[in-house]
């Protein structure tokens, strides 16, 4: 009798933890439903809590350089100090998903995701982000992908050939349908002007060679990466199944890896901002890939639906004068 | 006749076995060797990696960066006692601003009120195992406890995502502060805290089943109540496991950084002093989109400043905790006389009839 006494408590202390653990994710559950539905929820007294990139992020680059904001790219003193840093595109998703009362930017290619996790899109200015304002240029918060090549190959022509041809294949309509199903932004007029591979390959004799002993480095920006390792894998069938070696830690490896100070690590480098005062390629080495929006989201919750450059400007900057929802909805 | 036989088998033998005493002691100096060898590897790594990370993170200081049109290195002073990691360019003194000081402030901070719930946890739950428990319950629950030790950070992050942030969140709203969202020093804490349980109890439990059984069964023969003898015997016997226990712990818990990374966020801005507000520790700053940053570029440098003074601050803890150990457990070594005086004095605190003469 007394031992089955001793385990009462035991049951007690389970049963508690169980109902813990359904309490935890109950709550979880009431907070996704409560913020479906609501914005009766939504208190606009609430401070606003800008999200940002870190400083070596492209997105971030481009979203500054739109909003008045070009030195903060690189410089977190010039950012209001409720300002919080998120690791990726991902993380930049997952948080205003996460955080009513947050506002933050992202690439448009994740704009998917991030409205199937529970993330709202912005417009800008008045106008909604969608393949067709952005080719057309009346959504304008936009940023180029752009490649660089090497410019000296150290008398490696077979190398050579095949980046020439590689860039050309990009601007090809094969090339181009491949950038738009990775997420890059296309005008489709462009798409029908393009010539195909099968009418320029004769440009370059002797690419569909067997180039199976040749490595071809890629590398440069992250958000390009998914692009380019399609491009990559579609174009090695055609030009003699070349080995495509992908290495991707971001913008600023780009130039340095193809004509700057580690120049020859990358064949090609990819970058999902303009390129800087101190990185100038070679003339004929260099071009635009296509076009990439940067979406403003915030929580599902927020009733925001339209936002100016100004009012990001004074959101994001040491001095804006936004601090709480009520001053933009007001 | 025979007995030179004899003599001669015998000096054979002599000869024989001096020679094997030889071939055996030629052996065991290679194989000390080796080993001395191996040893050699294991304790160079130390003094490599921390060699590694003093001279790489003192470059920054020394080395001139030219950034976004600016040349410079980096501030001296603005690196202990700036708000923000990178506080861009001053143009007065011509070096770039990285702050490392809040981080400090912000990593002991956190990982203090980790410690407020892990170590007295810890030590009731090891109690619990060690002197309470049936033995089926113990085996069960230290078989558990073994198993969240080897639970990699990155789970105890997700784990954190989905269930510590709903759950800080909801407190938080519960007490009015509307615009928590959950991810916050408060959430980082409980996910240190949980991560460093496991050491803490493992360690704990071990000295507390090496007690000398008979001081138990004196006490209780004294009349102490089961209570009393688990707290008074066996907790003040396995005082020294228990700091043991204390010190891995806190090892764990200052050093972890992705699955603090993925629940406390990272503000860009000064020292965090609500558990309900995001937070940014030194691990986490070293973290952040790395593997974005040029190599050798002062983004990337800075990190392995912040990351030399980690190292400074986890030897300073370790030898403070070390101190206090041997102050509060001086049986297990000969204490220095400054620990003497400390104890003495601690004595003192405790017995205010405590004469002074007697000191002297």
């Amino acid at each position: 009798m007394k031992k089955t006494l001793r385990f009462v408590p035991l049951f007690a202390c389970l049963t508690l933890l169980a109902s813990c653990g359904g309490e935890s994710t109950n709550t979880s559950n009431t907070g996704a439903s409560s913020s479906q539905d609501t914005t009766v929820d939504f208190d606009t007294t609430q401070e606003i809590t800008p999200l940002t990139r870190d400083t070596n992020s492209g997105t971030r680059e481009a979203f500054f350089g739109h909003i008045d904001l070009e030195d903060a790219a690189s410089d977190d003193s010039l950012l209001t100090t409720s300002a919080s840093v998120v690791a990726s595109n991902g993380d930049m998703i997952s948080n205003l998903a996460t955080d009513e009362y947050a506002i933050g930017y992202f690439s448009f290619d994740s704009i998917t995701s991030a409205t199937d996790e529970g993330v709202k899109v912005v417009s800008f200015e008045g106008v909604t982000p969608s393949e067709d304002t952005i080719v057309s240029g009346e959504y304008s918060l936009t940023r180029h992908f752009n490649y660089i090549v090497r410019n000296d190959f150290g008398g490696d022509s077979v190398k050579e050939t095949i980046v020439d041809a590689f860039v050309a294949y990009m601007g090809t309509a094969e090339g181009l349908n491949i950038i738009q199903t990775n997420g890059g932004v296309v005008d489709p007029e462009t798409i029908n002007n393009a010539p195909t591979w099968a009418e320029i390959s004769a440009n370059y004799p002797g690419i569909s060679d067997d180039h199976s002993d040749v490595t071809i480095n890629f590398g440069g920006s992250t958000s390009v990466e998914e692009i380019a390792r399609q491009l990559s894998a579609s174009f090695s069938t055609l030009a003699g199944n070349f080995i495509a070696h992908h290495d991707h830690t971001g913008s600023g490896a780009a130039y340095s890896g193809t004509q700057g100070d580690d120049a020859g690590t990358l064949d090609i480098g990819f970058l999902s901002r303009e390129f800087n005062d101190s990185e100038v390629p070679a003339e004929n080495t260099s071009g635009v890939i296509c076009t990439d929006a940067v979406i403003i989201g915030v929580n599902e919750a927020n009733p925001l639906t339209n936002i100016t450059a100004d009012q990001c400007h004074n959101i994001y900057a040491l001095d804006g004068t936004i601090d709480t929802w009520d001053d933009i909805l007001g | 006749m025979q007995s030179d036989i004899i003599k001669q088998a015998r000096i054979e033998i002599q000869r024989k076995s001096a020679l094997n005493a030889e071939k055996k002691k030629r052996k065991d100096k290679i194989v000390r060797l080796f080993f001395f060898f191996i040893t050699c590897i294991c304790s160079l790594i130390i003094v490599i990696v921390a060699g590694f990370i003093i001279i790489k993170g003192l470059t920054p200081f020394f080395k001139i960066y030219t950034e976004n049109g600016h040349t410079g290195s980096m501030s001296f002073s603005y690196f202990f006692t700036g708000l923000q990691f990178n506080h861009g360019y001053d143009q007065e003194t011509g070096t770039f601003m990285y702050g490392v000081g809040f981080l400090v402030v912000n990593t002991l901070y956190i990982n203090l009120i980790s410690y407020i719930i892990s170590i007295p946890t810890s030590i009731l739950t090891s109690l619990f195992i060690a002197r309470i428990a049936p033995k089926p319950l113990k085996k069960i629950i230290s078989t558990g406890v073994d198993l969240l030790a080897s639970i990699p950070s990155v789970i105890f992050g997700m784990f954190g995502l989905g269930v510590i942030v709903p759950l800080v969140r909801s407190i938080g709203r519960a007490m009015g502060l509307a615009g928590t969202s959950g991810i916050s020093l408060l959430a980082g804490a409980i996910i240190l805290a949980l991560m460093s349980m496991p050491t803490m109890i493992s360690v704990m439990v071990t000295s507390l089943n090496a007690i000398d059984e008979s001081q138990i069964k004196a006490s209780l023969a004294l009349g102490a109540s089961k209570t009393q003898t688990n707290f008074k015997i066996a907790l003040k016997n396995a005082k020294s496991g228990i700091f043991a226990g204390i010190i891995l712990g806190i090892g764990r818990a200052l050093g972890e950084a992705t699955a603090v990374t993925m629940v406390t966020g990272s503000p860009i801005y000064g020292i965090t002093a609500n558990p309900f507000d995001p937070t940014v520790t030194l691990t986490t700053q070293m973290l952040l989109a790395i593997g974005e940053a040029t190599p050798n570029s002062l983004n990337y440098d800075a990190r392995f400043s912040a990351g030399l003074v980690l190292l400074v601050i986890i030897i300073l803890i370790n030898f403070l905790l070390n101190n206090i150990k041997d102050i509060v457990c001086s049986i297990d070594r000969k204490p220095s006389k400054a620990i003497i005086f400390l104890k003495q004095l601690f004595t003192n605190f405790r017995n205010p009839c405590y004469d002074l003469k007697k000191l002297k």
